[in-house]
């Protein structure tokens, strides 16, 4: 029974951290801690409360441009979607693949342990190059000379803010004034600027047809992979390698990051099992539990048990805010949530943190204004990483 | 495009701005790279509640070892902790020489705590932060 409860509390705190950007998962891992019982329950806990702000974090990203290491890419098309009142059927997107993607995840599972090792051997030695040619492909994906210098000028600047927050310690968790720069500020700056309008959602869901199901499963597979990239190992990283070398619409590429941030999930509590690398906060400290082997199955469990339930909590929140956004204007909306970002930034980050979002907007307004795809401010992460191969990080600063 | 109250700006103004802005946030978050505090602390406080701050560290070298340019310490004070320098900052080392450093050598890091395969270390990102002590 308190194994039961404490499943229920995680789910809890993994929405809240998700809901309310700016609330890290890992902050909340400790007031688990204080609720005490054996590793196994604690394991149970923590397992749910990843679940829950993986699942969560979608609806900020989708409806208010706001996201998170994990559902960074899902902002744009989630945007997209939002902007032509397809807002709920976004979320009806994510929570359709995220489904599908537990299960198939669960399925392959298994498999993993034999095949991860093999793979990680295999893919290792050539990350240089695998980013490489990931960054030569975003920019060429613009195809006209022009187009492609302006996104190497983005992905530049954007890359030079990554570096500096990523290897020096300016502030304690970097990434939340970073992406709420980069997309969230730069997003309501333009929408202002332009006198863009959130338009009244529709609230039926549309069909799901077998494209998307295709999509899924790919993701499924990047995410099962992921784990193995050491310099893109973040779901959102996995979802710009495939997009591009695969065109995706705005819906089949929600579809892929929610399968993908999913399967990521539940394949890095594999990894940690059978090549010991563990790249997500819940992974880390699920596998310095004591007894994790044996306990694995039942963490993997709760996982499921937290992705399953959140998903279905999610459609109730996602139509609850629909409601909400018809009767506020799109205006006040932007200008309140702006306020609350700069806010929770100063309070989390400080002044270094304002100085990073300030600086990440201004570089995240340019995309639009260039006339480029904002995908391109991914150089933020994939620069960092292509120095620190060259092992020209951080010398190159100082 | 709008911005602000009262006036309007081009699109080839408002790319020119935004660039600057990005330029001068840059060139800021360089200067506050290159004047970080370091926070002094003992090595048993590395730990959990320390990742990603830079902090200050002193103790005697146990081992030491180098792997690809890159060099690894194991510095102790009644706890140890791995201190790793790589090889982008060894190479700008001169004194003391990140090479030569040897079992028994006292010495005062600075760096960035860093959780790598679930154990505590410290990187070293900037040659002037490791010295030797007396």
């Amino acid at each position: 029974m308190i194994d039961f409860l404490l499943l229920l509390l995680g789910i809890a705190l993994g929405a809240f951290a998700g809901l309310i950007p700016g609330i890290h998962a890992n902050t909340l891992i400790s007031l688990l801690a204080n609720f005490g019982g054996d590793a196994g329950s604690f394991g149970i806990a923590l397992a749910a409360l990843a679940a829950a702000n993986v699942v969560f974090a979608f609806l900020p990203a989708i409806f208010f441009c706001i996201p998170d290491a994990e559902t960074i890419v899902s902002v744009l098309p989630g945007q997209r979607l939002l902007l032509e009142g397809k807002g709920f059927r976004a979320v009806n997107i994510c929570v359709y693949a995220a489904l599908i993607a537990l299960i198939l995840s669960l399925l392959l599972l298994p498999l993993s342990f034999s095949i991860l090792p093999a793979l990680y051997a295999l893919v290792a030695p050539n990350m240089l190059l695998v980013l490489g040619v990931l960054s030569l492909f975003l920019l060429a994906s613009e195809r006209e000379p022009k187009k492609i210098a302006l996104a190497a000028l983005v992905f530049l600047l954007a890359g030079v803010l990554g570096a500096l927050i990523l290897d020096f310690p300016l502030v304690e968790e970097p990434l939340f004034p970073a992406f709420s720069g980069l997309f969230a500020v730069a997003g309501i700056l333009v929408a202002l600027g332009q006198g863009v309008k959130i338009p009244i959602q529709r609230e039926e869901s549309g069909r799901i047809g077998r494209g998307l199901l295709a999509c899924v499963f790919a993701g499924v597979i990047l995410g099962m992979l992921a784990d193995l990239l050491p310099g893109i190992s973040s779901p959102a990283q996995i979802a710009v390698f495939a997009s591009a070398f695969i065109f995706l619409d705005s819906e089949k590429f929600l579809a892929l990051c929610s399968s993908v941030a999913v399967s990521h999930l539940v394949f890095s509590l594999g990894a940690v099992s059978s090549i010991g690398k563990a790249r997500t906060g819940v992974a880390i400290a699920l596998g310095a539990l004591p007894e994790f082997q044996q306990n694995l199955w039942l963490y993997i469990g709760a996982t499921a048990v937290g992705i399953a339930l959140s998903a279905v909590l999610l459609l109730v929140f996602a139509r609850v805010l629909v409601n909400l956004l018809k009767r506020v204007e799109s205006e006040k909306i932007n200008l309140l949530i702006l306020a609350y970002l700069l806010a929770m930034v100063a309070l989390t980050s400080g002044a270094n943190g304002l100085l990073i979002a300030a600086t990440a907007g201004a570089i995240g307004v340019l995309p639009p204004l260039l006339g480029v795809r904002r995908t391109h401010l991914m150089g933020a992460i994939l620069l960092p990483s292509l120095l620190s191969r060259l092992g020209m990080m951080p010398a190159i600063f100082l | 495009m709008k911005v602000g109250i009262g006036f309007e700006l081009n699109r080839a103004q408002l790319v020119l701005l935004a660039v600057v802005l990005s330029l001068l946030g840059l060139a800021l978050l360089v200067y506050l790279a290159r004047n970080l505090e370091a926070e002094s602390v003992e090595l048993s406080a590395v730990g959990e509640g320390m990742i990603g701050h830079y902090v200050e560290v002193e103790g005697v070298i146990s081992s030491a070892s180098t792997s690809n340019g890159n060099v690894f310490l194991s510095v102790c004070r009644g706890e140890c902790v791995r201190v790793v320098i790589f090889k982008s900052v060894a190479e700008k080392m001169k004194s003391p020489n990140p090479y030569l450093l040897k079992k028994g050598d006292a010495i005062v890091a600075r760096g960035t705590v860093e959780e790598y395969e679930m154990k505590y270390e410290i990187v070293v990102f900037s040659a002037r932060d490791v010295g030797l002590k007396g």
